[in-house]
């Protein structure tokens, strides 16, 4: 294998080949599909209610609408999709499982609870009003505590309670470690329920081919092998007569990283009818039934030396399931995630978790874009800023004081995952540098009022766990969670190349950056490679693109496959040429020993004896074609890590939070294109300014989810974001293939910290204790006058 | 949610609760009233048109009255169910009281809204709610024989007066509800 | 349901075309479904988003709010009639070369926007940009790439203007 250094296009901003279709309306996302002749347009009717007995389902008007093919209902799936349910395998966990339409019983408001088959869009709206179900409705739940106190709704009667997850682990003699801190600092932290919000809803469409006898499913997904396995496991069908393929994805952020009722729906019915199916989500059913996320309760005990040491962590994470487990990563997926990076960047050596998760009568939560390591985040973050404030600390030094040191890698954190390489330290100093944060700090008044607004100063320093392979998942749980991701590298008769991925681009332009990497490999014009993806009858089995896995297991499997179509490059053109192979290189589209480089063939020349297009015949023991296959399984994960530290106004009239300054130093390892990398850490960010500041869903005690609108689910616009001051070291990766790390969620995990820091910095001076996300004005305002008025009746 | 407010109404107190009581009378004032039957001395059932932002529907309730007490007020119990669009359970307590001008109504309601209304509807309710419960107080106010000359705006005046006091989100919204029916049809709203 | 179709006239991207749809038709379905201009995306069907934004007679318009049959003799220009068959748009070229767009669902509209804006604007600070953008929703970028764009498109127009 080269060594990294000899790299030519890795490093290089190239702009993005996908812009120019997209930008000129040409690019085909879902529905700007063609539509196949006989098309079936679905439209699902959703329960209003979070817990009821279905009466009874009169379609009897709906049926007669002219247009109405057919309404279906619960029962009318039992005998062709079975109980749909993930593959977990941890203790702890108690598997439910849940028909795709909803039988007799609904457990949240906007699980289908029956679908309407017509042959226009606009007329499947028109039935909906017209299905009359009659609920009986019950008793329900919605919140975390509410759900894990004695006598309430169970969900799920074969559980005999609301628990569906439950696990724990305590390092060798905790409690006398925990008992040697001379102080010891409890807080609760609580986020907010969120969601990806891509700004293109889901959708699906099954299409039958009569002729090959198989079945195609057009599907925006970020795991395309996986949704085809898991709809070939619940309908019986073969793996090899299904096909899925993902077409331009507008926006994934992980909520399209799962399989999702619909899409065994469509496929049933395109099975059972012959003919194709679509359905396409609105932005409310995007809101009410797609994967949430968060709403975690950390409840985290800390005990601190005097000097800041941290001596030992207890921390106790509660997640809502949601009515069912999410598919493919059922609740355990955040459990685990928060409790397992909240050692991050820190010397924490003596640590207890317990992690547990109720199912309640909401939408059924799962990834999105951070994964439990804001929730992880926000509480071992907070907690640095309160040890430093009981201790009479700089909440800075307190982190100093435990962050692992750049001679102490590579480490072992204390659950076990290898830190192999980071710049944890120099990010954080860099970090504090940039913002100027000995000034800030020098200057601010201990009441922090300057110039009428509370002015404080927030930090997260993080790890961002990225490309886990086998190993990572397993030891998490996930039985059927493959890892790996595989590439085939073609060199075609022309010397041109293609690409084949396993993954599924989300807008993250893997149709120029693996270019980028099989060019450098293969010594070409990156435009003359192509890159194929989103098909799994034309890409080899992998896991997918959620993670932060893209570039690294995504990239990885490109840089070893085309290394490894070289060697048979150089093999065939030393046969040739009459030379070692092992001393060509292949540069400029060209094979040659750099001794006589004047002596060399073009790859087109080479391709051309691999195919047989010339009477040159191949070496003995030589076959034909020119391409190579890979299978890249990363190590368990790799740790990318960063630094956000975050300068805000609070404006005590009317709460608002403003950003005055906002550092990001972000170490990804290799980087292989810097402005994409970039548009990660932005788009990242802003997600987590969006987590951190605005966006919520909002269910009441009973379940009715109030805000499935983007009225009034807040999204972060141009007018929220300030200009990001950003700052990369690339710390390359001793553990991957090309030393690349993940980008993709640090941005976010940073952000949500760093502004409740910021925001609990700024108001520590009236007393206000900052402990939950988002940070919406009325809540913050409704602190500060309630810490106002408290000190009023004080003096 | 725990809706309140009052409103003058320019009538004497009996007026007002006949009027309250009497569904023809109700029928005509309540926006959107398409029936309005007596199923008993106590029960109602009702079937009212109702438009919250981009949801629009027929809403059939059942609505009972409890805790009776002629000329002074009474507690509504209903329910309204608006099929896709959702939909609506309350309870809403009336008081009449005698004011200088005509009749003070005072009303508390605690409504739960579910479904489409719930999800798309909630920030669009109140401004509904306004213009309904303008719109049902004017209506009752003229059908109670506020002389036109005397002041034309007075059906509407003496609402606003009301609710002037009171803070944003308290106001009309239960204005409307008080129309027991619309506590269905508004709650439904809510 | 099914009601009476209404002939409806429209001119996009400099071409006539006639249709007869039902008066319900969004403008966004007219254009996407009769004409195949699947350009302009829907992403929340209640004018929040602005991934729908097209020209309506030379204003943004949002069109999974307007009815076609509301708008009938109306000129339109989509993200197709940008810059056609035609070497990128200045305000295309921009957004390539600052990496404002990912997943590209949102940018559409984003760049019908910028055109109406920097009409107006051709010299605008980057708050007067946020402002202007403050209407489309994006996901993926976090707006920064994007107000860049912005700023250098207007730069690129300004010489543009100047050069003619």
């Amino acid at each position: 294998m080269k060594a990294i250094e000899d790299f030519t296009l890795v490093g290089k901003t190239i702009l993005r080949r996908e812009d120019g279709y997209l930008m000129r309306g040409k690019a085909q996302f879902l529905d700007d599909l063609p539509e196949p002749k006989g098309l079936i347009h679905l439209a699902f009717v959703l329960s209003p209610y979070a817990r009821a007995d279905i009466l009874s389902i009169d379609a009897g008007a709906a049926k007669a609408l002219p247009g109405v093919i057919d309404v279906l209902t619960g029962k009318d799936f039992v005998d062709d999709i079975k109980l749909f349910a993930p593959v977990i395998e941890i203790g702890g966990y108690r598997p439910v499982r849940r028909p795709v339409v909803a039988v007799d019983r609904v457990n949240f408001v906007g699980e289908y609870v029956a679908v309407i088959l017509a042959e226009s869009p606009y007329v499947a709206q028109d039935a909906l009003d017209l299905v009359e179900v009659s609920y009986d409705p019950l008793p329900s739940v919605a919140g975390i505590d509410e759900a894990a106190a004695p006598g309430a709704p169970v969900l799920h009667d074969h559980l005999g309670d609301n628990l569906i997850f439950k696990t724990a682990f305590e390092t060798e003699g905790f409690a006398d470690r925990f008992a040697e801190g001379d102080v010891v600092v409890e807080e609760e932290f609580r986020l907010g329920r969120v969601t990806g919000v891509m700004i293109e809803p889901r959708g699906c469409m099954a299409c039958p081919d009569p002729i090959a006898t198989n079945m195609t499913l057009w599907t925006p997904t970020q795991i395309p092998h996986i949704v085809r396995t898991a709809i070939a496991d619940h309908l019986d069908i073969a793996e090899s007569a299904l096909r899925v393929v993902t077409p331009a994805v507008g926006g994934g952020f992980g909520t399209k990283a799962h399989v999702y009722p619909d899409e065994l729906i469509v496929v049933a019915l395109a099975r059972r009818l012959g003919r194709a199916v679509k359905w396409v989500q609105d932005r409310r059913e995007e809101l009410l039934t797609n994967a949430h996320a968060r709403e975690h309760v950390l409840k985290i005990r800390v005990a601190a030396k005097n000097d800041g040491e941290i001596r030992a962590v207890h921390l106790d994470v509660r997640t809502n399931c949601g009515a069912y487990p999410n598919h493919p990563y059922s609740p355990t997926l955040e459990a685990t995630a928060a409790v397992r990076m909240m050692p991050g960047p820190y010397r924490i050596r003596n640590y207890k978790y317990d992690v547990s998760s109720v199912t309640t009568n909401t939408a059924p939560t799962g990834a999105y874009r951070g994964t439990g390591q804001p929730s992880a985040f926000l509480a071992i973050e907070g907690m640095m800023d309160r040890v430093g404030r009981r201790l009479g600390l700089d909440p800075a030094d307190v982190r100093r004081r435990n962050t692992i040191r750049p001679e102490e890698f590579p480490y072992v954190n204390v659950v076990g995952v290898r830190y192999d390489t980071g710049s944890y330290l120099p990010s954080l100093e860099r970090g504090l540098e940039m913002i100027g944060y000995d000034a800030f700090r020098a200057a601010q008044p201990e009441d922090r009022l300057v110039g009428g607004k509370y002015r404080g100063i927030g930090i997260c320093n993080y790890t961002e766990v990225s490309g886990t392979g086998a190993p990572g998942w397993r030891v998490r749980g996930f039985a059927k969670m493959p890892g790996f991701d595989s590439s085939r590298v073609v060199v075609e008769p022309d010397g041109k190349v293609t690409v084949y991925v396993s993954q599924a681009d989300a807008g993250q332009g893997h149709y120029t950056t693996f270019a980028q990497l099989a060019a450098d490999r293969l010594g070409v014009d990156w435009a003359d490679v192509m890159v194929v993806e989103g098909d799994t009858s034309k890409t080899p089995y992998g896991t997918g693109t959620f993670a932060s896995r893209g570039s690294v297991v995504g990239g990885g499997t490109v840089i070893r496959c085309s290394e490894k179509v070289g060697v048979k490059v150089r093999r065939i053109a030393g046969y040739m040429l009459n030379a070692d192979p092992e001393r060509l290189v292949m540069k400029e589209g060209r094979v040659f020993d750099p001794a006589s480089p004047d002596r060399g063939l073009t790859l087109r020349e080479v391709a051309e004896t691999a195919y047989s297009m010339n009477n040159l015949g191949l070496p003995q023991g030589e076959e034909h074609g020119l391409e190579a296959t890979d299978y890249y399984d990363p190590p368990m994960v790799t740790m990318a890590n960063g630094t956000h530290v975050v300068q805000v106004a609070v404006d005590p009239e009317d709460g608002k939070v403003e950003i005055e300054r906002y550092v990001v130093v972000h170490d990804c390892g290799r980087v292989i294109n810097p402005k994409i990398v970039e548009g990660q850490v932005h788009g990242a960010t802003v997600q987590g300014i969006g987590e951190a500041l605005m966006e919520e869903i909002v269910y009441d005690a009973e379940g009715q989810h109030l805000n499935a609108n983007l009225l009034d689910y807040l999204l972060p616009t141009a007018m929220d974001v300030p200009d990001l001051e950003l700052s990369h070291i690339e710390t390359p990766s001793i553990d991957t293939v090309g030393g690349i790390k993940g980008a993709a969620e640090g941005g976010l995990t940073g952000a949500v910290p760093a502004l409740a820091n910021a925001v609990g910095d700024a108001l520590a001076g009236l007393g206000v204790n900052i402990t939950r996300v988002p940070l919406r004005p009325s809540y913050v305002f409704e602190q500060i006058r309630r810490a106002r008025a408290a000190q009023e009746g004080r003096t | 949610m725990i809706l309140e407010g009052d409103t003058l109404i320019p009538a004497d107190r009996h007026a007002v609760w006949t009027a309250l009581n009497d569904p023809e009378v109700l029928r005509d004032c309540i926006p959107g009233c398409q029936s309005l039957e007596r199923q008993s001395d106590t029960d109602f059932t009702s079937s009212v048109r109702a438009a919250i932002g981009p949801v629009s529907a027929t809403f059939g309730a059942r609505i009972t009255l409890s805790e009776i007490e002629p000329d002074r007020g009474y507690t509504i119990s209903g329910e309204g169910k608006g099929g896709a669009a959702g939909f609506a359970r309350g309870k809403a307590r009336v008081d009449l009281a005698d004011e200088p001008g005509g009749t003070r109504l005072r009303y508390t309601a605690d409504v739960n809204v579910g479904g489409k209304l719930a999800q798309v509807g909630s920030r669009l309710i109140q401004g509904t709610a306004k213009k309904l419960s303008e719109e049902f107080f004017g209506r009752l106010g003229e059908r109670l024989g506020a002389t036109p000359g005397a002041a034309p705006s007075a059906p509407a005046a003496p609402v606003a007066a009301g609710t002037a006091g009171l803070s944003g989100r308290r106001l009309l919204w239960a204005g409307a509800i008080v129309i027991l029916l619309a506590v269905i049809a508004w709650a439904i709203g809510r | 349901m099914s009601t009476k179709k209404v002939t409806v006239r429209l001119k996009v991207n400099g071409k006539d075309y006639v249709r007869d749809v039902e008066p319900r038709y969004l403008l966004a379905d007219f254009l996407r479904h009769e004409l195949h201009l699947t350009g302009t995306h829907i992403g929340c069907e209640h004018g929040v988003c602005g991934a729908c934004t097209v020209l309506i007679n030379g204003k943004t318009g949002r069109s999974c709010l307007q009815f076609a049959a509301a708008l009938d003799g109306a000129e339109i220009t989509t993200v197709e009639g940008i810059a056609g068959d035609r070497p990128l748009h200045p305000v295309q070229e921009a957004f390539h070369e600052a990496h404002a767009l990912q997943c590209g669902y949102c940018t559409p509209g984003f760049l019908m926007t910028t055109i109406e804006f920097l009409g107006q604007n051709p010299d605008p600070d980057r708050d007067e940009i946020r402002q202007a953008l403050t209407n489309n929703m994006c996901r993926c970028t976090g707006y920064l790439n994007i107000i860049d764009a912005v700023e250098d498109a207007a730069k690129r127009l300004r010489e543009g203007a100047r050069e003619a």
